[in-house]
């Protein structure tokens, strides 16, 4: 059995579930906007700086976002044991995980496409022709941050206190990708490519594939007992 | 079904530890084409694990499973193309409907024909009616028959079912025995666990009873089944004065 052929049904299943439900969109959605415009009260109008300030911002709330997202959606396949309704299929491991990262990057992206603009028009940004920076420091961020979150969200979804785990187990991984995320944001907000800018979107790319042959690699051991 | 004439279910010196919590201790235990086994242990005999260990969920911290000769540490995906799993957890999304929930599961074995395997499982399994309706909604008899219209979509030649009577009425137990009773066909090999010892001993032709995670008892039911239910009964005692 192929590995995305039930990655792709299985991603399609999170999404029919999401549809009906609303639980991630809306209960995500609804804290981003809320961090957004609380940020956007708080912001200083002008002075130098401000990018680097936005950026820290946008990301704090997108980590929060994928946060709650990963773990709600890890719980959903908690209740009833359907997680083991998974892994009892012919369906490689690999396509399980493949299957919950790409439900799990569907919602933030959802979610960021959404908030984006929303934090660029509220904080008065002009990013220009940095908007692909944006972007791309946006897309990259968020497949590692994801990528991480759903590997761990799958080894906290049997412990007792998942939701203060998940983000213990997060957080320190996921600084350099973070980081790189934060500095990729700052030079898009500013209008473009700054010096070490590169370095950083090849960090996010290394991180990336780094984390991404990691899960892969690790995910069938998460899930057996 | 699998065509290999050969198929079969053997665990060499199986043990599975959880922690220092040794669930399994050096089970061997040979189940062949056509058997219909229960399995019965007090909580904590190590029950559930047997089945984990035989449908890939769980792998042996030593000893080795296989079906059909394969070993499933080397061909999980194709072993568990074989074998259908019924646990008391209904692995169904509650806030699908029935047809979403069997029509993903049928994509998820590759099924070519994913709309003909549903309607056949639930033509079967006697839930055409409540299609349409989300599993949330449905009695636990009810989902408990979605629940092996969903194990049987791909017509497994192993079955394995963890307490499939839990939380079912006298009039769903009774279904759900002659449904067993019609699976069980020379074919297939079909294992249950239970904490009834009539129903253990009605319907199966053969009864392993597990103790502290070793087989304690292991014999086919036949003629009056007075002297194994009182065998049993001795060692549940046993292991409560324990």
């Amino acid at each position: 059995m192929s590995v995305l052929a039930p990655a792709f049904t299985i991603a399609r299943k999170d999404l029919r579930l999401e549809m009906k439900t609303r639980d991630v969109i809306a209960s995500v959605g609804l804290f981003v906007l809320l961090v957004v415009v609380t940020a956007s009260f708080s912001f200083p109008t002008g002075g130098e700086g401000r990018e680097g300030v936005a950026a820290g911002v946008l990301w704090m709330a997108f980590l929060f976002a994928a946060l709650l997202g990963m773990g709600r959606s890890m719980a959903l396949e908690k209740e009833d044991a359907c997680l083991e309704g998974l892994l009892v299929s012919p369906a490689p491991r690999e396509a399980v995980f493949l299957g919950k990262l790409f439900a799990n990057l569907g919602f933030t992206f959802a979610v960021e496409l959404v908030i984006l603009p929303v934090f660029i028009v509220l904080l008065q940004l002009r990013p220009g022709g940095g908007t692909w920076l944006v972007v791309l420091g946006t897309f990259l961020g968020t497949l590692g941050l994801v990528t991480v979150g759903t590997l761990f969200a799958a080894m906290a979804v049997n412990t007792r206190g998942r939701e203060a785990i998940l983000p213990l187990l997060v957080m320190p991984v996921s600084v350099p990708a973070m980081v790189a995320a934060v500095k990729v944001s700052e030079a898009g907000f500013s209008g473009g490519m700054a010096d070490g800018t590169l370095s950083w979107l090849l960090l996010l790319v290394g991180y990336d594939v780094l984390f991404l042959l990691v899960a892969l690699a690790t995910f069938p051991y998460v899930t057996e007992e | 079904m699998d065509g290999t004439p050969a198929l079969g279910i053997a665990l060499t010196q199986v043990s599975k530890a959880f922690g220092a919590q040794l669930a399994l201790d050096h089970v061997d235990l040979r189940i062949e084409r056509g058997s219909f086994v229960a399995v019965m242990g007090a909580n904590g005999a190590g029950k559930t694990t047997l089945l984990k260990v035989i449908s890939g969920l769980a792998a042996p911290t030593a000893g080795s499973v296989r079906i059909a000769g394969i070993e499933m540490r080397k061909a999980g995906p194709k072993l568990r193309a074989l074998v259908g799993v019924v646990s008391h957890e209904t692995m169904l999304y509650a806030d699908l409907t029935t047809e979403e929930n069997l029509r993903f599961h049928a994509k998820l074995f590759g099924l070519r024909h994913p709309e003909e395997a549903v309607m056949r499982a639930v033509e079967r399994l006697d839930v055409a009616h409540v299609l349409d309706r989300p599993v949330r909604a449905l009695s636990r008899g009810t989902r408990q028959r979605v629940a092996l219209a969903r194990a049987l979509l791909h017509d497994p030649a192993v079955i394995l079912l963890d307490e499939p009577y839990t939380g079912l009425d006298e009039a769903a137990a009774a279904s759900l025995s002659e449904l067993l009773e019609e699976l069980a066909t020379p074919e297939r090999i079909l294992i249950l666990t239970l904490h009834d010892v009539v129903r253990a001993l009605s319907g199966p032709r053969r009864l392993v009873v597990l103790s502290g995670g070793r087989i304690a008892l292991d014999e086919p039911i036949v003629g009056s089944t007075d002297r194994m239910a009182e065998a049993y009964l001795g060692l549940l005692r046993a292991e409560a004065h324990r």
